[in-house]
């Protein structure tokens, strides 16, 4: 017997540990599963109706600078979250019980398009809201207070500073995906 | 026979090869392996409508298993994985449990193509059901198979 077919054996009689939990709780899960994914649509489409809600509520569109600037915040804003969600729903469609070969190549095809989201549509849309919010400054200035208005300005700079260091993480770890991939 | 049955009797029957298959690419992490092994079933489960019978239903779950595990490694592998043997109650004998954790580690150093490959292998699957798993044609496989067995014996040999 040689080296490998030693190793085989050893393989082979290990005892495989049994499993946590039965078969109706695996079918449980499942369905949890497609609940939680439910209560997620749900919830992103009561998030971009709020957004847009808002918008009218503050009567937004009665004036010129204020159109714009919360216009284009909530706009980025909603689009962003829908490219994400159907970004989100495309990886899932794709079958695992396609071949090893064929599974990695519609993975590779994907991350490549997230990379043209990450480079292009990210950046630009991140810049429109940062733009939204520029518009809305001196309307925040003539009606808030001199220290809320500081306030304000300096936790958007945290906020958008954190922001750029998620989406450059998140984007970063996804360029290693694709590098594994290749 | 109904869904729920004839999924039973696939999760009882298919549960030894992927748990195993699991632990392979998890470094023989049985915890992890058992989750990822509940997450394979899931989808099983998921897909089962989707099950035409073009292959056999082994071969169908191998497939999954493989997709599964390797996304998985993808996503852990910032985090070095912690081999687990020791938790493991069905090996008893410490020289075993010694030759596994090399057997694992070896098995860790390989790409993950070739890693899934040599796992099939070691399950005893025919080359030709590894070449319809992966997709890499028949003669191919057969001359990694050849390259990477050498490599693997003399990484369990050397540790």
């Amino acid at each position: 017997m040689n080296d490998f077919q030693h190793i085989k054996k050893q393989w082979q009689s290990h005892q495989a540990p049994a499993p946590i939990k039965n078969s109706d709780e695996i079918i449980a899960k499942s369905q949890g599963i497609k609940r939680k994914q439910r209560i997620t649509k749900i919830i992103l489409g009561i998030t971009v109706l709020l957004l847009i809600a808002f918008f009218f509520y503050v009567s937004a569109y009665k004036n010129t600078r204020a159109f714009w600037g919360l216009g284009l915040m909530i706009g980025s804003l909603c689009i962003r979250i829908i490219m994400e969600y159907a970004s989100g729903l495309k990886k899932e469609s794709f079958p695992l019980y396609q071949s090893m070969l064929a599974f990695n190549k519609q993975l590779v095809q994907y991350y490549k398009s997230r990379r043209k989201t990450h480079y292009l549509w990210t950046p630009l849309l991140f810049a429109t809201y940062i733009l939204g919010f520029l518009l809305l400054l001196p309307i925040f200035k003539q009606q808030l207070s001199a220290g809320f208005y500081i306030y304000i300005i300096i936790s958007s700079i945290i906020i958008f500073i954190a922001l750029a260091v998620l989406i450059g993480t998140q984007i970063i770890k996804e360029l290693k995906i694709i590098k594994s991939l290749q | 026979m109904s869904k729920k049955l004839e999924f039973q009797e696939i999760y009882y029957s298919n549960y030894p090869k992927v748990i195993r298959l699991c632990m392979g690419y998890l470094n023989g992490n049985e915890a992890l392996a058992k989750d990822l092994a509940q997450e394979v079933f899931i989808k099983v489960w998921q897909y089962i409508k989707d099950f035409r019978g073009e292959a056999t239903i082994s071969t169908w779950i191998y497939r999954i298993t493989v997709n599964t595990c390797l996304q998985e490694l993808r996503k852990q592998k910032t985090k070095p994985l912690k081999i687990d043997i020791a938790g493991n109650e069905t090996i008893e004998d410490p020289t075993t449990e010694k030759q596994f954790a090399s057997m694992y580690r070896c098995i860790d150093k390989l790409s993950a193509e070739n890693k899934s490959i040599i796992l099939l292998e070691l399950e005893g699957l025919p080359q030709k059901e590894i070449a319809e798993i992966t997709g890499i044609n028949h003669a191919a496989i057969r001359t990694r198979i050849h390259r990477i067995k050498d490599q693997l014996s003399k990484c369990v040999k050397n540790e």
